[in-house]
């Protein structure tokens, strides 16, 4: 076998599909993980192309679809037609949203179309501080929306929030805010370094006094309210010693399709400048996910070099992330320097020390800002 | 694991769903993620309609699979306190 054969004898079909439907977004906030060049993305996909795409990604066998953006509902009437597409294949429907323009009529026409579930993010339990990170006065909006979600009662609702150094210190208050609402599973999320969060790094990151805190309240309130609450709490790995097991592997389960047609294995990975991704207007998903250049870069265990080729978690963590191996040292074929094994890891364990030190400071997410 | 009353009344959680795949395998979906199933696993989930109890769903899994005894009612039991723990399954007293 040559080395394409051996790295697709063992591929499968991919399981879930994130349709990153459009970039704009009416929040700010510094921790985005979208990339720098939003206006790259302005020739979005029209419905009619995201319904051929729907089509495709279910004749792929995926099962669930994961509607996205920057906020989906900024293309509300399209959302609705998605939704109805996808449900129509039998896919599992899930759109993750910041919530300002969940209005009753729109909640109807999406119940209506059978989304199976929503995700609203907050930026923080109290208004002051959520409005100061989104970079707008949003929160009483989104509150609204979440307490109307929950009294019908009529879709499942997770609530996400994205933690850092600004707001991770009030992660018992979100979750006294989740029990309030009634919330059945809530995601707390450490910020994944990569996009806007990434060029924001050093106002993003918390301390490591900070995490451990953080970690040690999480683990409270999971236990506290097993079979009540589901939570989900996502670690920073730049504090831990192993890296994430990245999208379960490149190229395994996941695949992303921007909202210019661009399908990425991982949603951040359009920064890997030494990559060319294929687009959706030009070949269908299939041959993207079976045959491209790109899906088969990273994928199995051959592509490794040490210390991963012969690392027993090497069928674990896949190496780590390739878009951070790529972000902190140029090269994205090299082992995450998340990972303790990694000879690169002195620079992670650097930037983590420095972190809550005076550094650059934050840009907000909007396309004046843009690199 | 929690105890399981077995006049309780188990149903399926809003955005969760049982999928048949082309297979003849079952997976149950749920929010962000994709749950693989046993036939048995898929069985117990496919006989919660939100009116059944824990006993008859039992008694159900025991004429479909030519079973009795203790076996049968502890699998079920265990499947559904675990799929309760997790939220998927909600629990009618």
């Amino acid at each position: 076998m040559d080395r394409d054969e051996a790295v697709n004898a063992a591929v499968s079909h991919p399981l879930s599909l994130l349709a990153e439907i459009t970039y704009r977004c009416n929040l700010q906030c510094a921790y985005c993980y979208n990339p720098l060049d939003l206006s790259s993305y302005r020739e979005e996909l029209r419905v009619d192309e995201w319904q051929r795409v729907i089509g495709e990604a279910a004749a792929l066998r995926v099962l669930q679809i994961h509607f996205s953006g920057g906020e989906p509902t900024l293309r509300a009437d399209d959302l609705v037609v998605m939704v109805e597409t996808a449900r129509g294949r039998d896919l599992y429907t899930n759109l993750i949203t910041q919530g300002t323009f969940l209005t009753d009529p729109l909640l109807d026409r999406l119940v209506a179309a059978g989304l199976d579930h929503v995700q609203v993010s907050v930026q923080a339990a109290d208004a002051s501080a959520g409005d100061a990170i989104a970079g707008a006065a949003v929160h009483a909006q989104k509150f609204d929306a979440l307490a109307r979600m929950t009294a019908r009662g009529d879709i499942a609702v997770t609530l996400n929030c994205v933690l850092h150094r600004a707001n991770i210190d009030g992660v018992a208050d979100v979750v006294a805010l989740a029990e309030r609402l009634g919330i059945k599973r809530l995601e707390l999320a450490n910020a994944q370094m990569y996009g806007w969060a990434h060029r924001n790094r050093a106002s993003v990151l918390p301390t490591i006094d900070q995490l451990r805190r953080a970690d040690a309240l999480a683990t409270e309130a999971q236990e506290r309210l097993s079979g009540t609450m589901e939570i989900v709490y996502v670690r920073a790995d730049y504090h831990d010693a192993f890296p994430k097991a990245c999208m379960n592997g490149w190229g395994r389960q996941f695949m992303t399709v921007a909202p210019n047609g661009k399908v990425l294995p991982c949603p951040a990975a359009a920064a890997i400048a030494t990559l060319r991704f294929e687009n959706v207007r030009e070949r269908s998903l299939d041959d993207i996910w079976y045959r491209s250049a790109s899906f088969k870069a990273f994928r199995g265990t051959t592509w490794m070099s040490e210390p991963c080729s012969s690392c027993a978690r090497r069928d674990v963590d896949f190496g780590g992330c390739r878009c951070q191996a790529y972000l902190l040292t140029g090269d994205a074929a090299l082992t995450d320097p998340a990972c303790s094994l990694s000879p690169r890891r002195h620079d992670v364990d650097a930037i983590v020390e420095h972190a809550g030190s005076a550094g650059r400071p934050s840009i907000a997410r909007n396309p004046r800002n843009e690199i | 694991m929690k105890h399981i009353d077995s006049t309780a009344v188990p149903r399926l959680a809003a955005g969760v769903r049982l999928r048949a795949l082309d297979d003849g395998a079952s997976v149950l979906l749920v929010p962000e993620g994709v749950i693989k199933l046993s036939p048995t696993g898929a069985a117990v989930i496919e006989s919660i309609d939100g009116q059944r109890d824990v006993a008859a769903i039992v008694a159900a899994m025991e004429t479909r699979f030519d079973a009795s005894g203790a076996d049968i009612a502890v699998d079920v039991s265990e499947l559904i306190a675990q799929f309760a723990q997790r939220t998927w399954i909600e629990m009618k007293r």
